[in-house]
């Protein structure tokens, strides 16, 4: 284990000096800079939001029949939905939940995928053989029913109640555990054909005949060339996230009301499209940005992370 | 065979099990050879005649479908063959180390996403433990000693930022980084102009000769080899079919092969409408019958050489030949 330790150093020194690089590459690419800006917009808003809250002295929650849907103006910016919250208010508490899972499952998927990824590439053989059976497993499951068993779950009943699983925040958990666990396949599955080709590569062997062992190989030779697949698949995964959660929250398996998320304002607001547009815009809107800002991110890690780039 | 040799190999053959996993292909054949420290041996033949599989038979590299079958190599005091793979005390610890390798496309042989300095503090991280800012220095240091101009700069390069000749430079310095005892150099020189060709081949003995390595030094380039190798073995088919002094093997070639090799060199001052070439094609090593592998190609084969193969004999001192019908050299005693 300590030579895991030396190799995961020796990425970290390696990245150290080239992270600065990388961000200055990445400064250069319009789109992805744009893109960062607007992303961190979103989650400095989503970080601020019972800072807004208060200031406003509003509640997202707070229900008041006698505004339902009423136009923007002064004290409600966006508006009001059918129960006559602010729309702008609980946009940035559904930002909270909606970035939060998609960042949160993409990067779990993206390490749990490279690491099944990188095994099943390198080493090949037999371990490969489990590792992508696993992969075709998980990838043949019914998803709904195994969404709908795993959301039923009664962690009480299994003994690990407790303060923090009653609380709000578990079905936040849960969903990111839900996705995680579905979601891995992708990266997996693109990282062992990016190591399968790898590992045929000369430098591997120069290393090995260097004496680097193979958890060495992996981590600092195989990895960094398989970068770009993996920032791919990552970004990308992102606008689906939040597109599968408002899927699960529709489905009353996801963030439920009063909590709000981009996915479930969405899917509440297809009744009213007609009679107050509004409500499915914004979060659309919200969605659309974050989704696109991410791919653009994506293109432009990609290009920052190649050393053979011009942009310098 | 000698007491003061550094590598040993003895009787070593490599084959290849086939994609059905039906007969393993024979990829070399009981091949022996030692080298002395400070020596160089020269491994000669054509393309597929199993030199770099011998190569990496020593670093016990060999991709998964081969496999050593017989002979044993003995390096430094140690059996390589019976070493564990990993940790200090195995096969890790001694490659990079003790054996080092360079390869024949240093563009390819090179990481291309880290850059050249890191890629030697590497290896200084991997076998003295060094901290990163100090195997890094030191990897600054190596790129000075293979006279790689403005050092700092270009441990800072990433592969594609510099020359085939400094990749080559920089590959040297990967391998030589801690003063190993043996150097397997595979084709070096072959993906180079031949200007810069000889400035690598000169490195290469300025530096064994400065840390005392053993060579062995692999090409199909014999006017190449002429120019490095102390002792010349030529390869054919996957076995060692000659082996002689450097200047012997050049003045009087015994086996038929290796005179026909020597014959397609090209000379200066001799125009020629064609180059000489050995005819026929190598055989297949999935159809190989009985019989000396050259004998198809060779002008003075007879029923004999097609129906047992030779053995490895030495007919002189310090030099051994594996033919039925070696060619008369007045000038041996």
């Amino acid at each position: 284990m300590t030579d895991l330790a030396a190799s995961v150093r020796g990425v970290k020194g390696m990245q150290g000096v080239q992270a600065l690089q990388v961000l200055r590459r990445l400064s250069r690419h319009r789109p992805a800079f744009y893109s960062l800006i607007l992303l961190a917009l979103f989650a400095a808003l989503a970080l601020l939001a019972p800072a807004l809250a208060a200031l406003t002295g509003l509640d997202p929650a707070d229900v008041d029949l006698y505004q339902r849907l009423a136009p923007p103006s002064l004290g409600h910016i966006l508006g009001t939905d059918e129960l006559g919250r602010d729309v702008f208010l609980r946009l940035l508490y559904g930002g909270r939940v909606s970035l939060t899972v998609a960042l949160a499952a993409a990067a779990a998927s993206a390490i749990i995928g490279t690491a099944i990824g990188l095994a099943a590439g390198y080493f090949g053989g037999r371990t490969d053989s489990l590792l992508m059976r696993l992969t075709d497993g998980v990838i043949a499951l019914p998803l709904l029913p195994l969404l709908i068993v795993l959301a039923a779950v009664d962690f009480s009943k299994l003994g690990l109640g407790g303060a923090f699983l009653d609380s709000d925040l578990a079905s936040l958990y849960r969903i990111i555990l839900i996705i995680t666990l579905v979601g891995w396949t992708t990266v997996a599955r693109l990282v062992r054909g990016a190591a399968l080709s790898l590992r045929e590569r000369e430098f591997v062997l120069a290393a090995s005949a260097q004496g680097a062992s193979p958890l060495r190989i992996i981590v600092s030779h195989i990895l960094p060339n398989a970068v770009t697949p993996i920032i791919v698949a990552t970004t990308l995964s992102v606008g689906n996230i939040i597109l599968f959660e408002s899927v699960l929250s529709f489905l009353g398996l996801g963030i439920q009301p009063p909590v709000s998320s981009w996915g479930n304002m969405l899917s509440n607001a297809q009744e009213l499209i007609w009679t107050a547009p509004g409500l499915s815009i914004w979060p659309g809107m919200a969605i659309f940005l974050t989704v696109i800002a991410f791919n653009f991110l994506g293109d432009g890690l990609q290009e920052a992370f190649d050393p053979k780039s011009t942009r310098d | 065979m000698s007491d003061t040799a550094l590598i040993d190999v003895e009787g070593l053959s490599i084959a290849f099990s086939g994609e059905d996993n039906s007969a393993a292909i024979p990829a070399a054949e009981d091949v022996s050879f030692s080298i002395a420290p400070g020596k160089t041996l020269g491994l000669v033949g054509e393309s597929g005649c199993g030199k770099s599989v011998t190569a990496l038979s020593l670093m016990r590299l060999l991709p998964p479908n081969g496999r050593i079958t017989g002979g044993r190599i003995r390096f430094d005091g140690r059996e390589t063959l019976s070493l564990p793979e990993a940790g200090a005390a195995g096969m890790e610890g001694l490659r990079g180390r003790h054996m080092a390798m360079i390869f024949q496309d240093p563009g390819s042989a090179l990481n291309p996403v880290a850059t050249v300095g890191d890629q030697i503090a590497e290896v200084f991280e991997i076998h003295y433990h060094l901290a990163r800012d100090v195997a890094r220095q030191s990897a600054v240091k190596m790129l000075d000693r293979v006279g790689i101009p403005d050092p700092e700069l270009r441990a800072r390069s990433y592969p594609h930022q510099l020359s085939g000749g400094m990749k080559q430079r920089a590959m040297i310095a990967m391998a030589l980084a801690c003063r190993p005892s043996l150097l397997i150099a595979d084709e070096p020189t072959t993906a180079l102009d031949v200007t810069v060709q000889s400035q690598i081949l000169d490195l290469v003995v300025e530096l064994q000769n400065e840390m005392d390595m053993a060579v062995l030094f692999i090409s199909h380039n014999l006017a190449v080899v002429a120019q490095v190798a102390d002792e010349v073995a030529v390869m054919y088919a996957g076995r060692i079919v000659e082996r002689a002094p450097a200047r012997d093997l050049f003045a009087m070639p015994r086996h038929p092969y290796t005179q026909a090799l020597i014959a397609t060199l090209p000379r200066l001052g001799h125009p020629q409408q064609r180059f000489p070439a050995i005819p026929g094609t190598v055989p297949d090593a999935r159809v190989r019958g009985k019989g000396c592998g050259f004998a198809e190609r060779c002008p003075l084969a007879d029923a004999t050489c097609h129906e047992s193969e030779p053995a490895l004999t030495a007919d002189a001192e310090d030099r051994a030949v594996a033919c039925f019908k070696p060619l008369e050299t007045s000038a041996l005693s």
